[in-house]
């Protein structure tokens, strides 16, 4: 498949959580400018802003947020018909079944990380069947 | 004018009659006289070895009838003796001709001399079968000279003789003339339109001329109206001279008015014989021993569909076919035999259908032989059915009566007279020759309760009337006790009963049975009366029995506040309908999973838990259920306790997994970016607070949680475990 432009959206009500995690990335050389979100809605704007560039986004979505959750997230992305180049993956700190049932429930949902985000798991992220097109 | 020139006129009336046989004989002696007719009828008996006779032209069966008749004919009244003889119209002849005969007794000159007879005969036998008039030679001539027979016609005959000339003048009378209405010297010189109205004179004027024309001289009937009344005359007309007739008018008033009697005899019993509702008919019996119909009425013409035309002059095997036809014959041959009446019943194949006839058949009797046969048949095919229904269903009484033990009684008060039936006396076990009596009937109620109640019983029925039906215990006469049952009613008569009838059953098998299952009944009753759950019967949705843990769980005092209710008012109006579909379903045969639980409404109108199981009775009728139910409002309220244990289980897990989790993973990523000693997105401090911030996080969490454990663990203390407001630990959304 070919290469396409990648971009990497990075959406966690904490801040501390938000900036560890782009600097994860960064360090690990899976994206070099992650963009942090710290609520649904301004990721929603910007998808909104520039899906029709024709990139590919990575989302790291946390789950528990105050003003949109995790699951409302996915719902617009669907509405709004911005799921065909919108790759997410769940990142969460709640080890309860449940919320792994559901996460199996939405195929829009790639992969599934607990937090803290390690190592481990950003290489699994690009090695990820789905996505290893996306890194070249 | 003188007698003996009136003989001729007169001997004319006679001598060329073709209707009339005269003949003037000795008592027991020869023939004086006879007319042509007579001659050419019975001159073949004359005899060469002595004079001819009367009596050698009688059938010698009937010359006793011709003696008798001779003997009772006597001068002096004048009165024919009439007699019907069979005469021989010649020595060897076979056939016979019946001759009706009126004899007249004339005196002689002297007299000593036998007695003369006079006979004036006409033949009966029927126009058809007349017999030949043989033209005979001109017989001897009358060995009576002419002024002999003259007077002697004259003396014999009953007949007013009268001589009149053309315009009708009486010239003279003859004969018989003290039978006038009036003296004869009265009618001499006068016309006869002195006496007659114009329809009689002109009608005799007319035969007078016609007579003297020389035309034949038959008799005419002359109705005339003398003093009021018509008298009819058969008069005579034979020509005297050129110029005279001589008339004989007899009066036949009698005969005319005999004939027309006759005729409406005839007429009447023409009518009777055809609106008959019996099939009629008449056959002859033949020489040779068939049989021929010669008639039969309108109602065996309808009831048989035999046509005039199919039967009559006809054999019954021309008439109905060679098999059938030969068994009716057979019949007929029997009755013949017989010779009296013989009836039988018949079943025939005719054009109108098959029926059965029941037939009477009558032989009529002539000559000691059967002439005819008189047949008459009702159709009995309705009433042979219903013979045979009636005589089925008495069948089927009698071996209902015996199959079901059911016997009847009689008793008549006023005769103190009791009777029973076969069934009854066996019922009783006594012989069939039992003639039982009424108090020894009462006696067989051997309980003192029993004999009590039918007494009163009967004694209310033949004083009040009312009915009775009692099941009460006899002991039969060999000591067996027996339930029976008891129907009686009585009939009364101008306010008094006159009978008491009624059925004896024996029931004794069927009441123990009844007893039996009562019993039974009674043992299951005590069952369900003891049983710790709710037992219920529904039939059409309505409780129609309920026990007393029933009563106690739905809060009622008594049985009978629940009873009759309907299934809506005892369970909770939100529960009903999925209740009352169960139930529904259960009726209709479709499987119902049980224990089903509800909540049922108790009497004051609190609900109370129940845990129901239902199934369907055998019944009668409309489907019947059994629900039992018990009250499990303790084990609910348990449950629900434990379900909300669970919830705050449930809470606790779900804060541990998110919200403590969510300190912890920060902690763990801090812990790897100190780890890496990346500080491009967060200073050390900035890291540091960040711990800080997570481990106060932790602290309060777990403060939290011990709170709800305490809360679980000591519910008294706190009341009903309360959740966060907004996160329900059994939604997934958490």
């Amino acid at each position: 498949m070919e290469h396409s432009e990648v971009e990497f959206l990075l959406v966690d009500d904490d801040r501390i959580v938000l900036m560890l995690h782009e600097a994860s990335l960064i360090r690990n050389k899976l994206c070099a400018k992650p963009k942090p979100f710290t609520n649904g809605p301004d990721a929603i704007n910007y998808l909104r802003e520039n899906y029709s560039s024709g990139k590919n986004y990575v989302i790291l979505l946390d789950i528990y947020m105050p003003e949109m959750d995790g699951w409302e997230f996915i719902e617009i992305l669907k509405r709004e018909s911005m799921t065909e180049r919108t790759h997410v993956i769940v990142v969460t700190s709640s080890v309860d079944i449940p919320d792994r049932l559901k996460v199996e429930a939405y195929p829009e949902v790639l992969h599934m990380v607990i937090k803290a985000l390690k190592k481990q798991d950003v290489e699994e992220i690009r090695q990820h069947p789905k996505l290893a097109h996306l890194f070249g | 004018m003188d007698d003996d020139k009136l003989h001729i006129p007169l001997v004319s009336c006679f001598e060329n009659s073709d209707r009339v046989g005269v003949a003037v004989f000795q008592a027991d002696g020869p023939l004086l006289y006879a007319n042509g007719f007579y001659k050419r009828s019975f001159g073949g008996n004359q005899y060469t070895d002595r004079p001819n006779r009367f009596i050698d032209a009688v059938f010698p069966e009937d010359v006793h009838l011709l003696k008798k008749a001779v003997s009772q004919a006597d001068w002096k009244t004048s009165q024919p003796v009439r007699v019907q003889l069979r005469m021989k119209p010649s020595k060897s002849a076979e056939q016979v001709i019946d001759v009706s005969w009126e004899f007249f007794g004339t005196t002689a000159e002297k007299p000593d001399a036998p007695l003369l007879i006079t006979g004036l005969g006409v033949p009966q036998s029927p126009a058809g079968s007349a017999p030949h008039f043989a033209k005979q030679a001109q017989g001897s001539s009358p060995q009576l000279n002419g002024q002999k027979f003259a007077k002697t016609l004259v003396h014999a005959l009953n007949d007013h003789i009268f001589v009149l000339d053309r315009e009708g003048t009486y010239l003279d009378i003859r004969g018989a003339r003290e039978t006038l209405f009036l003296p004869a010297d009265a009618f001499i010189g006068k016309k006869i339109a002195d006496f007659f109205p114009e329809e009689s004179t002109s009608l005799v004027l007319g035969r007078i001329a016609a007579c003297l024309n020389g035309a034949d001289s038959e008799p005419v009937i002359i109705p005339i109206p003398i003093q009021g009344n018509i008298t009819h005359y058969e008069c005579r007309f034979a020509k005297y001279d050129d110029s005279r007739v001589v008339v004989l008018a007899r009066d036949c008033t009698d005969r005319i008015r005999s004939e027309e009697e006759r005729e409406k005899l005839l007429a009447e019993y023409e009518v009777l014989f055809d609106s008959n509702h019996s099939a009629i008919f008449l056959v002859q019996v033949n020489a040779g021993g068939s049989f021929t119909y010669l008639r039969t009425n309108n109602t065996h013409i309808n009831a048989t569909g035999l046509i005039p035309e199919m039967i009559w002059q006809k054999t019954p095997e021309e008439a109905l076919g060679e098999e059938l036809g030969s068994v009716i014959s057979a019949n007929y041959r029997n009755c013949v035999e017989q010779g009296e009446t013989i009836l039988y019943e018949e079943e025939l194949d005719l054009p109108a259908g098959r029926k059965t006839w029941l037939t009477a058949l009558s032989p009529v009797i002539r000559e000691g032989n059967s002439a005819y046969i008189i047949g008459s048949a009702v159709d009995i095919t309705l009433l042979k059915e219903n013979e045979k229904i009636l005589r089925k269903q008495n069948e089927q009484l009698e071996q209902i009566s015996t199959v079901a033990r059911i016997g009847g009684f009689d008793y008549f008060p006023d005769q103190d007279r009791l009777f029973w039936t076969n069934m009854t006396k066996e019922i009783h076990g006594v012989p069939l020759s039992y003639t039982p009596r009424i108090d020894q009937a009462f006696s067989f109620f051997g309980r003192e309760s029993c004999r009590e109640k039918i007494e009163a019983a009967a004694r209310r029925a033949i004083t009040e009337g009312s009915p009775y039906d009692l099941e009460l215990q006899i002991t039969d006469a060999k000591g067996t006790e027996k339930w029976v049952r008891a129907i009686g009613k009585a009939e009364f008569v101008n306010g008094r009963c006159y009978r008491l009838l009624g059925t004896f059953q024996d029931i004794d098998t069927q009441k123990r049975l009844e007893l039996l299952n009562q019993a039974n009944e009674q043992r299951y009753m005590n069952i369900l009366e003891a049983a710790p759950n709710g037992m219920v019967v529904i039939q059409d949705m309505n409780i129609t029995y309920i026990n007393s843990a029933g009563v106690h769980i739905l809060g009622a005092q008594q049985r009978e506040e629940i009873l009759s209710k309907s299934l809506q008012e005892l369970v909770h109006p939100e529960d009903y309908l999925e209740g009352s579909l169960k139930v529904l379903n259960l009726i209709r045969g479709v499987a119902v999973e049980f224990p089903h639980e509800l909540r049922l409404m108790r009497r004051d109108g609190s609900p109370v838990d129940a845990e129901i199981t239902a199934s369907l009775l055998p019944s009668v009728g409309n489907p019947a259920l059994l629900v039992i139910f018990s009250d499990i409002t303790e084990r609910t309220q348990n449950r629900r306790s434990i379900e909300a244990q669970n919830r705050v289980l449930r809470q606790i897990a779900w804060e541990q997994s998110h919200v403590v989790r969510a300190p912890v993973s920060r902690l763990m990523s801090l812990a790897d970016a100190i780890e890496t000693g990346d500080y491009r997105f967060l200073s050390l401090k900035e890291m540091l607070d960040g711990i800080v911030r997570s481990a106060v996080e932790l602290d309060g969490i777990i403060r939290e949680i011990s709170d709800k454990a305490n809360r679980l663990l000591h519910p008294e203390s706190y009341g009903s475990p309360v959740l966060p407001k907004g996160t329900d630990p059994d939604s997934p959304t958490a």
